[in-house]
């Protein structure tokens, strides 16, 4: 739509801007929260820092062996080139297994703030930081949906037919998720569950999402596409952790009533 | 810790808004995440907070700005790549 803004001499790519401020903003929000909350905000600026590397290397990672292959990868390493490394690119799922990864072996190392609050802290703010970035996906011209003519239907510079505008709708899901997960957040007793709670959520929204794209970035095994695959993995489980621990629960009440 | 954020992030804000769209942004990016770490666990010193808060600020305008350039790039290289491929 509108991939660049040009302020003076200067040429600002709006995907960039838009992701790096949903990056920002969910940053800002889950420094907020763990001052609220009278958590160390030092030791969140280690933990959230770490968690921008793991999230930046496993979103080009998974990006590159979806768009490029892993044989065609292992080809470039056995032969001594470095033809993959002029690959780039972020895929959001990868973003979020190396985040995640990242941030809880930062606070395994670090020690300096709970797993719980930082978990309650920003878990509900990464839907709020995916909502915007996808809306830079719109802007760039990425993710789109299947070919549409209809109402609401979008025209992008990188594609030569009208679109349906499946980042909106995605962006609108991941702020009702947000809000659903701040109110959830607040009375969740057990707050490493909230990341289950997400995972689960996004995952299914995600599977149903993957239907109405019409990008070709995204590899088709078995009629399901890389992100339903991982989808359909990312669901099953934390449901069952969520799952044993409500089984868990109940056992322990019926135990405490006998 | 607190000077080596304060030149991680002066580094890091010359790879990303001076030289930003010359292809540096990933060594801004990569720097002042580093630069980030080392301010904030700078700040637990209180002989060096004053050059470590500098750091850290400096580290975190560094990287964002980076970070515009290395996403903007990856998606243009991403969208080339797949108009190649679809040719």
């Amino acid at each position: 739509m509108f991939p660049f803004i040009h302020i003076g001499p200067y040429v600002i790519p709006l995907y960039g801007l838009l992701l790096t401020t949903g990056f920002v903003t969910a940053s800002t929000l889950t420094l907020i929260r763990i001052r609220k909350m009278q958590g160390d905000v030092d030791y969140a600026f280690v933990v959230i820092a770490v968690t921008f590397l793991g999230a930046i290397l496993g979103g080009y990672f998974v990006y590159l062996f979806v768009s490029y292959g892993i044989s065609n990868v292992i080809e470039d390493i056995k032969a001594g080139r470095l033809d993959f490394l002029t690959n780039p690119g972020i895929v959001f799922y990868g973003g979020l297994i190396g985040g995640t990864a990242a941030a809880l072996l930062s606070l395994h190392l670090f020690q300096g703030i709970s797993l719980e609050m930082f978990v309650k802290a920003a878990v509900p703010t990464v839907p709020l930081g995916h909502a915007i970035g996808r809306i830079g996906c719109l802007l760039g011209g990425c993710c789109y949906g299947f070919p549409y003519s209809g109402r609401f239907s979008v025209c992008l510079k990188t594609v030569d037919h009208r679109v349906f505008p499946i980042q909106i709708v995605e962006s609108l899901l991941n702020i009702i998720l947000f809000v659903v997960l701040m109110v959830v957040s607040a009375r969740i007793k057990k707050p490493i569950n909230l990341l289950a709670i997400y995972f689960c959520s996004y995952a299914s929204i995600r599977f149903c999402l993957e239907f109405f794209r019409g990008d070709l970035i995204r590899g088709i095994y078995l009629g399901l596409s890389t992100s339903q695959w991982i989808s359909i993995l990312l669901f099953i489980g934390p449901f069952f952790i969520l799952l044993f621990s409500k089984v868990k629960k109940r056992n322990k009440q019926n135990n405490q009533e006998f | 810790m607190g000077i080596a954020s304060l030149i991680l992030g002066i580094l890091s804000l010359v790879c990303g808004v001076a030289l930003g769209g010359l292809g540096f942004s990933w060594i801004g990016c990569i720097v002042g995440i580093i630069g980030v770490i080392l301010g904030a666990l700078g700040r637990k010193n209180p002989e060096s907070k004053g050059l470590a808060t500098g750091g850290l600020v400096c580290s975190i305008i560094g990287l964002v700005f980076s970070l515009i350039f290395v996403i903007a790039c990856s998606m243009c290289a991403g969208v080339l790549g797949t108009a190649l491929r679809s040719m």
